[in-house]
């Protein structure tokens, strides 16, 4: 469900840029051999041979690779035209570098931007410097994954760089020129390995401002090096490596947000804190909301036999989560404008924000006022004290609850002091019942955008009997050991969507028990499912079931006249996420 | 007959790393559960 909210050139968020390594190594791992081998001559610049002998930054063995020196500059031209160049060098301490650091790509948007220029060397720790330019390079498109854009403007350009093996020092340097959306760059220092040392300067035309903010990392003061040019230095920053379960590394890695301001202030084209990001959305959904004749009508046949405000509200929702297909299309302003919700109905497809855009355009037919919130589904990513920067990735809707609407049932809510019970809802997530949000936008900041501007708020979490797993079973033993079993269970919450999603595409009764298998292959070495049934798939307002038997043969040991049973015959919930050498160095998530 | 039941709740969504010891403690009681055999003997 990815959509523009946490793209930024410059400044492309760590946790994107891990994301866009991982496809573009295995993108470089397809292409790349189909490559003529790069030439290998030319000696590395001064700046990489000055790294040579240079002290590593403190690593421990399992480290693969070393960020010995790092350079970004950024020329802002004008309000649409950045130029920004680009110096990075490696030293690969462990095979496993080979892959991560012997490529480097550069995103673009294209039309609209471009890479100038990008070379790249190698020092081996013996032997001739090798060289790699520009006509080496390769440019793409993204490849499609699941929940991504299917048309997008996003782009790569790549390099492969030889001989990125332990002991040798690999470095590049580009020169990028962006025609930004928003005035806002970042500087992203802190990384999954250790920094030597890492410079960021920003050069302005005069009369420009700048308001700078970090993130998961003391200020650091910046030198004035010229006429409105200022540096900014850091030096021996840890890496942090990833540990299973621990919070999104967008909450965690060090970087610096900069918003940029042109005489008069940035108009459409910037923000400077929430309540300001906030009235920058309102701006871009100015008029996409308004509807159609033909959603009027649509609204007036889903809602013509509900008796209640709460039935129609209902048929709304289930429309846009049901008959809209998610499909993103996002091209330049696109991954953060929705489309007019006219196209959206017409086209009967849209991203999220567009499916939020439409659904409220609908509920506004029958008197209801709705509100998009931003928000990043990796809960720990935007927290109370983040500065107001693009760092989401989906969209949702808050329904002011008219006063006459109320149920039970109606548990997402929130009292807003200006806008009353609000209710939050994903036109996106059909597998959650309406009233209730999935768990990682549960106890999630958000950001509300309403006519008053931008306020960050945020969402109520459920009871935890509202995401559970329960489990009764009637267990009969014969005197020879062996085990049968009926079993029924019940799923509520995300426990009931994840298995609603996994047997969406599921067609025949065999591969429909296959999570039943799989539950009982975890816990039983022998066994054979005689009877299986599931409950309530194609309705996710009530709860899942599982309804099983079978038979397991030589469950229980013999010793002589003695049977020897473990009582917990099926389910695991001991985990050995924290059985490591190493000390936890971050929050566990449940 | 034997009746087994167990609930696990979860009632925090995060961890401090400062409870990690514990936490970890209780991932080893509940594994040395779920490994325990019970002896059944017939009734004479």
């Amino acid at each position: 469900m990815t959509n523009r909210w946490s793209y930024n050139r410059a400044g492309l968020r760590p946790v994107t840029e891990k994301i866009l390594r991982r496809f573009t190594l295995l993108f470089a791992a397809l292409v790349c051999p189909l490559l003529p081998l790069p030439a290998q001559a030319g000696d590395a610049p001064p700046w990489m041979h000055a790294l040579v002998n240079a002290p590593l930054p403190a690593h421990d063995e399992k480290t693969n690779a070393v960020l010995l020196y790092a350079e970004e500059n950024v020329n802002v031209i004008s309000a649409d035209k950045i130029k920004t160049t680009v110096r990075r060098a490696y030293k690969v301490l462990r095979p496993e570098g080979h892959d991560d650091y012997g490529i480097v790509f550069v995103p673009f948007r294209s039309p609209g931007e471009k890479v100038n220029s990008m070379r790249a060397w190698c020092i081996p720790a013996q032997g001739k410097d090798y060289e790699v330019k520009d006509k080496e390079a390769i440019e793409a498109s993204l490849p499609k994954v699941e929940g991504s854009e299917l048309v997008s403007d996003l782009r790569i350009k790549l390099l492969q760089i030889p001989a990125p093996d332990p002991g040798n020092i690999v470095g590049y340097e580009y020169e990028v020129e962006e025609q930004p959306i928003v005035l806002q760059e970042g500087w992203s220092f802190q990384q999954d390995i250790p920094v030597r040392e890492s410079h960021y300067s920003l050069q302005l035309p005069s009369g420009w401002e700048y308001k700078a903010a970090f993130l998961n990392y003391a200020d650091v003061k910046p030198v004035q090096a010229g006429n409105n040019l200022w540096q900014w230095t850091v030096s021996d920053v840890k890496g942090l490596r990833e540990e299973r379960e621990m919070p999104p590394m967008q909450g965690l890695l060090g970087q610096m947000i900069v918003s940029l301001f042109p005489p008069g202030g940035p108009g459409a084209k910037g923000f400077s804190n929430w309540h300001d990001m906030g009235s920058w959305y309102l701006n871009l959904e100015s008029g996409r909301a308004d509807a159609s004749p033909d959603i009027k009508q649509k609204v007036a046949s889903l809602t013509a036999s509900a008796p209640a405000t709460l039935d129609k509200m209902k048929a709304i929702a289930s429309f846009v989560q049901d008959d809209i297909r998610y499909v993103a299309i996002e091209l330049g302003i696109g991954g953060w404008q929705p489309h007019p919700a006219a196209d959206i109905f017409g086209h009967r497809y849209g991203d999220c924000k567009d499916k939020a855009t439409l659904t409220s355009s609908m509920l506004r037919q029958i008197g209801v006022n709705s509100y998009q919130v931003a928000i990043n589904t990796e809960r720990g990513s935007i927290l109370p004290q983040t500065p107001a920067y693009l760092g989401f990735n989906h969209e949702i809707l808050a329904i002011q609850l008219p006063k006459d609407v109320s149920s039970p049932s109606l548990i997402a809510t929130l009292d807003d002091p200006k806008l009353g019970k609000i209710l939050f809802f994903d036109p996106t997530d059909e597998l959650t019942p309406f009233g209730q949000i999935r768990g990682a936008l549960q106890a999630n900041y958000g950001l509300l955008i309403t006519p008053d501007g931008g306020e960050l708020v945020e969402l109520p979490s459920q009871a935890p009997s509202m995401n559970s797993i329960q489990r009764t079973a009637k267990l009969t033993l014969d005197t020879r050991g062996n085990l049968q079993g009926q079993v029924e269970e019940v799923r509520l919450g995300d426990r009931a969507a994840v298995e609603r999603f996994r047997l969406r595409t599921v067609s025949n009764d065999k591969d429909r028990i296959k999570p039943i298998e799989n539950l009982l292959a975890g816990s039983l070495s022998n066994f054979q499912i005689t009877q299986a049934s599931i409950q309530n798939l194609a309705y996710p307002d009530r709860p899942f079931g599982f309804t099983y038997s079978f038979v397991a043969i030589n469950y229980a040991k013999t010793a002589g006249n003695l049977l020897l049973v473990r009582p917990r015959v099926l389910g695991a919930k001991g985990d050995g996420v924290l059985e490591t050498k190493e000390p936890r160095q971050f929050p566990h998530r449940i | 007959m034997l009746n087994y039941t167990r609930t696990f709740e979860v009632k925090q969504l995060s961890v401090p790393v400062s409870q990690a010891a514990d936490l970890k403690k209780f991932y080893r009681i509940i594994a040395s559960d779920e490994r325990n055999t019970a002896v059944l003997k017939p009734q004479n």
